[in-house]
């Protein structure tokens, strides 16, 4: 029997597949279509002080493997979250770790501060990478200093384990990773979206309300794997991989470039069940390739020695 | 309300950009309530990458229960799914969403489908006889003569069937809300008995509401919108409500046309 466990620094997970912050919902969405004991972990949708309106409509729009976003972090608010949801996804045998964001540092503390409180939350993920709201958020994300600062003021706000998820908009995405490890973080996650648009052509009109969104799935993932394999070499703590992952195969990519764990996202679309298949698919792999466990594959890339001096 | 496999039994253009898709599968627990929708993905790849919503219809036959779609093709996922061959397998998750309600006492239907508004309404008028009301009116419009849909099969019920087609090929030259309105004008109705319920483009859905609510007359509108997961996940399908229930303080929110419709009462909607 292959272990699949893992751990995210100051978490550990039965296996390293976590449902990606804003493609899952509260998590309960799901529970009908999968069995929710089966994750790693599950990231509840980004959870603000009070709650949130989010963008106007239209806010999706497929693109070439692809899609573009821009719902605007809407969501129930944190308290909301905490007597209406978490009592119910409690039941369930998964990591539940919630994604914060908010306009100002001070209200990232707080909504910390309040998920602190209350027994059932394993983990915390700070969201300075989401690209379509206009306070908070990115703004945090693109600027190592700014992302350092809040990540101290989140962690003595709290002492659950600490992911930061970073924006793959970052001009050095490695710097911002170490700035937020020496402030404190216990594991980074990335990438959230790029940035992007779509145009219709017949009216010369974005197609997005926003006009420009975040772009996730298939489309990313080569872009995601390269920014993972940089940050898992710049920084000493647990990288979580995540961008386009939609089968096993591209989880164990992840894993092979430095990856402790995987968040899936738009693929939970296409498939409410796919984050159980690639839990497989990865347990299958360990099997065939004889391997005891994930530790043995995360960050295992083997670079030809010619390779190494060539870049 | 699981992922099902199905297969492509036919897929055939039925006006011009128009088709019918049915599907064979596991149908025999697969409850659809009239309104109700199913996503399908439409090949095994990432082109198309997302499912599609549909309004579906279960059919009878001497061959097992079968499901049929009707689509139009207004895009790339519509134009691929306008290639699939008999045979091919799929994958549908369904049934999702929230139908059309037939309150207590329901004496009447004042039915108005705008093109492929037709399909999800189509089964709601089964639904409606079956239920023993028989004043139905269906208001039913569409671009020309070819592309009404089961034009036929309503004929021979005991349906009152008002036609319009906007270039004049059959009954009234127009738009269908035009005949609507004017029916409403000329035939006073007992107006706590009689529903209105419509599918179809937007601005028509818009115009039928504000025509309803000037004759008091209670309207569910079945709505349309981009859709990335279909369960209530993603919010991509936001649409405007006024004092949802789920909203604090904010006069307005943003409901879920997936989960929280598509079915909506009329009233309930910011146009």
């Amino acid at each position: 029997m292959v272990n699949l466990s893992t751990n995210t620094g100051g978490l550990t997970l039965k296996n390293p597949v976590i449902a990606a912050s804003g493609t899952f919902g509260y998590g309960l969405e799901y529970c009908q279509y999968m069995d929710l004991n089966r994750l790693g972990g599950l990231i509840v949708k980004g959870l603000s002080l009070n709650p949130h309106l989010g963008n106007p409509p239209p806010r999706i729009i497929e693109t070439t493997g692809g899609m573009l976003n821009s719902i605007g972090l809407q969501n129930i608010g944190v308290d909301a979250f905490i007597k209406e949801k978490l009592p119910l996804l409690r039941q369930y045998d998964v990591a539940i770790i919630v994604n914060i964001f908010g306009q100002t540092v001070e209200e990232y503390v707080k909504v910390a501060r309040r998920l602190s409180e209350v027994e059932g939350i394993n983990g915390v993920e700070i969201n300075i990478s989401c690209p379509n709201i206009k306070a908070g958020g990115i703004m945090f994300g693109k600027d190592p200093q700014q992302a350092g600062f809040l990540t101290k003021r989140v962690r003595e706000a709290t002492p659950l384990p600490l992911m930061v998820k970073l924006t793959p908009e970052a001009r050095n995405i490695s710097e911002v990773a170490q700035r937020v490890e020496d402030s404190g973080a216990d594991s980074i996650s990335l990438v959230n979206t790029f940035l992007g648009m779509a145009i219709d052509v017949e009216t010369s009109k974005p197609l997005l309300a926003t006009i420009t969104g975040g772009l996730s799935g298939p489309a990313i993932k080569p872009i995601a794997l390269r920014m993972v394999w940089e940050v898992a070499q710049a920084v000493s703590i647990p990288v979580v991989g995540s961008g386009g992952i939609a089968s096993a195969r591209d989880a164990l990519e992840f894993i092979i470039a430095g990856a402790q764990a995987v968040q899936v996202g738009t693929a939970n679309f296409i498939n409410p069940a796919i984050s159980v298949e690639i839990i497989e698919g990865i347990g299958k792999y360990l099997q065939d390739k004889k391997l005891k466990g994930i530790k043995q594959l995360v960050g295992s890339l083997k670079i030809p020695a010619h390779e190494k001096t060539s870049h | 309300m699981r992922n099902i496999h199905v297969k492509v039994v036919s897929n055939q253009e039925t006006a011009p950009l128009c088709f019918r898709m049915v599907l064979s599968g596991p149908f025999e627990n697969f409850y659809l309530q009239p309104g109700q929708f199913i996503m399908l993905r439409i090949g095994n790849g990432y082109d198309p990458l997302l499912r599609r919503p549909f309004a579906a219809y279960k059919v009878k036959t001497l061959k097992g229960i079968s499901l049929e779609i009707f689509y139009a093709v207004v895009g790339h996922g519509t134009r691929i799914m306008s290639r699939i061959r008999p045979d091919a397998e799929l994958e549908l998750l369904g049934p999702l969403g929230n139908g059309f309600r037939i309150p207590d006492r329901t004496t009447g239907a004042l039915i108005v489908a705008g093109g492929m508004g037709i399909v999800p309404l189509r089964a709601l008028i089964y639904k409606l006889l079956d239920t023993q009301i028989h004043s139905i009116h269906l208001f039913m419009g569409s671009k020309s003569a070819s592309h009404l849909l089961f034009h036929k099969e309503f004929q021979d019920n005991e349906i009152l069937l008002h036609v319009s087609t906007e270039d004049g090929s059959n009954g009234h030259h127009g738009l269908i809300t035009e005949l609507f309105s004017h029916f409403l004008e000329n035939h006073p109705l007992k107006k706590d008995n009689n529903v209105c319920f419509t599918c179809g483009p937007s601005s028509m859905l818009q115009t039928v509401a504000s025509i309803a609510s000037r004759y008091r007359l209670p309207c569910q509108v079945s709505l349309e919108s981009r859709m990335a997961c279909g369960i209530g996940a993603c919010l991509g399908c936001a649409v405007k409500l006024r004092n949802h229930s789920c909203s604090s303080s904010s006069p307005e929110n943003y409901g879920r046309v997936c989960i929280d419709g598509p079915v909506f009462d009329a009233r309930e909607v910011e146009w």
